[in-house]
């Protein structure tokens, strides 16, 4: 009898101790979950240039686990996200690519399937590149979903038909653009705007100056997407003449939201490690700023359109009022404030970080060598050019440790010829070229 | 494990160089802007014009997001329009019926309802400026007008026409903003007909001068404010006289012009646009010679079908409204299949928008040659008609690629006119467009149908001819950029940069053609 109760209570236990190391584990590998999304870019490989319906992706437990429950949630409400995110994030990571190219980290990433995190461990540090990168996503995610509802591929959202009339929204969050008669379909960024809120900021519960600064990047990068909305207007009348007006919404090319951001990474602000109590202080002062601030844009609106520059500095305190800081903010309640803070520039004498600027707290690494420890790859290896003087001049990228150069043949179009009609025609040639990688 | 990516490929034309602030990267400080040509394979990925809005849209999608919102908005401003119109029309009918409400209250409801859809439809804050522009300015032309009459005996109507035009030139050089292109066919339009009405007193068609009713109720008469089209003084008359008549076949084709106009809207929005990125996008050669010459069709097929959307719009209110031709004919704006297939150039001119080419041989050409030496009628009429297209691009206030297009299509319609009649010298009555009594009056100017008669030699080169002037008027219409940003406030290279994209080719065409017409 004895000895099947022990053995009872034994298995009993076993089974207790499972349980409680496996909601343990959970719990640890939920803790670090907040940018695993990104693996999602990746989700489909290697066919993930085919077309792929949402439900197919969804089955994909590989790309689930890689979520919060919360990201999870929002998949299963929004039907056809999933693709968007996916599509966002890639172009996100090949705008990211394009912009270091030339550069000595070059926004490498990770076999997903292997590793974490799509961009390796360089994004749990703080670096200016880790801002580029949190805000580069944001930003993919931002567009990706504002133009996929604007395509009718999210089944809960549409395209945009708010801009028609005038609104708050309108005045506050797209400067410069007075509302017009009638319109026709935009690209949903208000909807984009949101959902890149809720579903890219999940991770970034805590109140650690390292999250914080998460935020304010994937805040500049959704910022970036919203205030380079540009309005497109096609006119009728008269010969060419602008009576009868037609007007939508349109989203920027991505290009020149990387660029924008690649300015701002160049300009990034260092921000102050520790007290972060001082974060909270803020938020009274800042509401209040935010009303005031509010009026001030209305009536400035209505005198003239300002620039954007103009605009854009006097942003930070308005951090979570106009435009986005609405949607997001008041339905999920608790995290309401969450955007209300002010980062303190680390050399006191530089102003304070814009909505729109990135922020870092340490300085970047060299790069150069292989850093395990911090997921850098270093730059042995990579192809550099022997003529330039810029970054991406062997001399500089190589830190000095010098190049080898070997030949390789090339295939090109050449001899292009137009033919009548109406063809050009082009054969292969193949020449050889000097290729210089670092040692 | 870890695979470095190399980016090699995402095209990078207006790639900057980096800046660096002080406290980074030290060693990089001395960065140059360098073009790196290790990257140039890849560059012409990407294309220079980024894909239209419409472009990846299925049709069901093309249909609920931009084809009926555009309707169902574009009702609102033509509704109202149309719905006045109606409004009027039955006024004037009723007033006829009981005989007893005096002409000048007729002449004022007329302006009214020209001027309602315009204040109803304002956009915010200038409601009192579109006012003040659309009713001082008649104002101005009548007193300007008086002023003419009473001072000028002999060339008032010249006077008076320059002092329009100035003004209107002032305005596109120095009042260059929204409003003013949201005014500024109204503001043509009034100051054709002002001239008009100049003109056509000092040649004596019109008796008297018109009173301060009939003034303001024709230059802002209900319906064609906005969207034209020209109508003469006795045209506009017309409409109270009670011999308008209505049938089964006339409210047909008003509503069958009614489809047209929106199909022509719908199309100039979004379907051109669409059908014209599904196939460039499938075809990724952005660079080769056939993509070029269909993203310039498809610009100047939007503008087009724009310009047949308020052609046809603008004919519908004018019929509602009653004008009407002293012989009960419709006020036929443009013919559609006639633009986009052009036998001649002159037709395209013609047809372009009827009204305004009459208005444009009958006030400007026709008083030009008045004016010339009886000996030199060749040297006059070359002279009548650079005069004709100067005014044209001066009513459009000289803006700067309506006038480049104008001035163009006056060279290129020389060119082919002086090629046609060397060509008819030799083979009659296979190039020219009509039969021997031409330029005498309007009326008995007949086109000759059979064109392309004769054998299939003289018919290849008539359809040369027509396939060269689709290539011209694709060449020409790609300049003229309907979307609001770029229409005014761009720098000269901006706003020519379709045509140095093709390296000015159709200009050259032309003129190889006019040193062939030279030799023929």
């Amino acid at each position: 009898m004895k000895a099947t109760i022990v053995i009872k209570t034994i298995v009993l236990m076993t089974i207790v101790v499972d349980e409680i190391s496996r909601t343990c584990a959970k719990h640890r590998e939920g803790k670090y979950k907040g940018t695993h999304w990104w693996g999602i870019a990746k989700a489909g490989e290697p066919n993930n240039l085919a077309p792929m319906t949402p439900g197919l992706m969804l089955m994909d437990s590989s790309s689930l686990t890689l979520l919060r429950n919360k990201q999870r949630r929002m998949i299963r409400e929004h039907p056809g996200v999933l693709q968007a995110i996916s599509r966002g994030v890639n172009m996100a990571l090949q705008e990211c690519q394009h912009q270091f190219r030339n550069r000595r980290w070059n926004c490498s990433t990770k076999n997903f399937l292997t590793g974490k995190n799509l961009f390796g461990k360089i994004v749990d540090r703080g670096f200016r590149e880790t801002a580029f990168i949190y805000a580069i996503t944001s930003a993919g995610v931002t567009h990706a979903v504002s133009r996929a509802c604007a395509e009718g591929v999210i089944e809960t959202c549409t395209c945009d038909t708010t801009h028609q009339r005038r609104g708050p929204y309108i005045q506050n969050s797209v400067p410069g653009v007075k509302d017009w008669e009638w319109g026709g379909c935009s690209d949903n960024i208000d909807f984009g705007y949101k959902f890149a809120r809720m579903f890219v900021d999940t991770g970034e519960r805590g109140r650690s100056l390292r999250e914080k600064m998460n935020l304010h990047n994937n805040e500049a990068g959704r910022i970036h997407v919203q205030s380079e909305m540009k309005q497109e207007c096609k006119c009728h009348g008269m010969s060419g003449s602008c009576t009868v007006k037609t007007c939508w919404m349109r989203l920027p090319i991505f290009r020149s939201i990387g660029d924008n951001l690649k300015d701002r990474f160049d300009g990034a602000s260092r921000v102050m490690v520790g007290n972060a109590g001082g974060l909270r202080r803020l938020r009274r002062k800042d509401n209040v700023q935010n009303k005031h601030f509010d009026q001030q844009q209305q009536q400035q609106q209505q005198q003239q359109q300002q620039p954007q520059d103009q605009l854009a500095q006097q942003q930070p305190q308005q951090n979570g009022g106009g435009g986005g800081g609405r949607n997001g903010g008041r339905r999920r309640g608790g995290g309401r404030n969450r955007y209300n803070f002010q980062l303190k520039p680390y050399n006191p004498d530089l102003k304070a970080p814009g909505t729109k600027d990135l922020v870092y707290l340490e300085p970047s690494p060299g790069f150069c060598d292989p850093n395990p420890r911090l997921g850098i790859l270093g730059t042995h290896g990579r192809a550099c050019n022997e003529s330039s003087i810029g970054l991406d001049g062997c001399d500089l990228m190589c830190c000095g440790r010098g190049y080898k150069t070997h030949q390789a043949l090339v295939s090109e179009r050449c001899n292009c010829t137009f033919l009548w009609c109406c063809e050009v025609k082009c054969s292969v040639c193949q020449y050889r070229k000097t290729i210089n990688t670092c040692l | 494990m870890d695979q470095q990516q190399f980016s090699l490929s995402y095209g990078g034309e207006n790639y900057a160089g980096d800046y660096f602030p002080e406290d980074y990267y030290e060693l990089y400080d001395d960065e140059l802007e360098n073009e790196n040509q290790f990257y140039q394979p890849n560059l012409n990925s990407e294309n220079h014009s980024e894909p239209s809005f419409w472009s990846n849209l299925t049709f069901h999608q093309l249909c609920t997001q931009c084809v009926v919102p555009a309707i169902w908005s574009t009702g609102n401003l033509l509704g109202t329009t149309l719905i006045l119109c109606i409004f009027f029309r039955l006024f004037i009918v009723i007033c006829n019926k009981i005989n007893i409400v005096p002409e000048a209250v007729l002449h004022t409801v007329c302006a009214i309802c020209g001027v309602l859809p315009l204040i109803i439809f304002h956009e915010d804050g200038d409601l009192y400026q579109t006012l003040l522009q659309i009713v001082l300015f008649p104002m101005f032309c009548y007193i300007v007008s008086i002023i003419c009459i009473l001072t000028l005996k002999q060339h008032s109507s010249i006077v008076f026409s320059i002092i329009i035009l100035f003004t209107l030139f002032y305005r596109e050089c120095f009042t260059n903003d929204s409003k003013w292109q949201k005014t500024k066919s109204a503001h043509m339009l009034m100051s054709m007909k002002a001239m008009a009405i100049l003109f056509d007193i000092q040649s004596n068609k019109l008796y008297k001068f018109p009173s301060v009713p009939q003034y303001t109720g024709y230059l802002m008469c209900a319906g064609t404010v906005y969207l034209g089209p020209f109508l003469t003084f006795q045209e506009y008359l017309n409409a109270f006289s009670p011999s308008v008549y209505w049938n089964k076949i006339k409210i047909c084709r008003l509503i069958w012009k009614i489809i047209i106009s929106l199909l022509c809207f719908v199309l100039s929005i979004c379907v051109v646009d669409w059908l014209f990125s599904q196939y460039l996008l499938a075809n990724h050669k952005s660079n080769s010679i056939i993509n070029i010459f269909l993203t310039m069709y498809k610009q100047a097929l939007e503008f087009r079908t724009g310009h047949y959307f308020v052609a046809y719009a603008s004919t519908v209110f004018a019929t509602v409204c009653g004008y009407h031709r002293e012989d009960n004919s419709e006020i036929l704006v443009t013919h559609p299949l006639i633009m986009e297939w052009p036998r001649s150039l002159l037709h395209v001119v013609i047809h372009w928008n009827a009204p305004m080419h009459h208005w444009l041989k009958k006030y400007i050409f026709e008083e030009v040659l008045k004016y010339g030496n009886k000996n030199k009628k060749h040297r006059n009429r070359t002279i009548a008609v650079g005069t004709t297209y100067l005014v044209s691009s001066l009513l459009h206030g000289l803006e700067r690629r309506l006038s480049a297009v104008l001035l163009s299509l006056a060279a290129y319609t020389y060119v082919e006119h002086q090629m046609r009649r060397k060509l008819a010298t030799r083979y009659p009555n296979n190039f020219f467009y009509y039969n021997k009594n031409k330029y005498t009056h309007h009326g008995s100017k007949k086109y000759s149908s059979g064109l392309n008669q004769g054998n299939w030699f003289f018919r290849s080169i008539n359809i040369m001819f027509t396939i060269l002037n689709i290539i011209h008027l694709a060449y020409l219409g790609s300049l003229i950029d309907m979307s609001v940003g770029n229409s005014y406030s761009t720098t000269y290279q901006e706003s020519f940069a379709p045509w140095s994209r093709v390296s000015y080719f159709s200009h050259f065409v032309m003129l190889f053609m006019f040193f062939i017409s030279i030799i023929l």
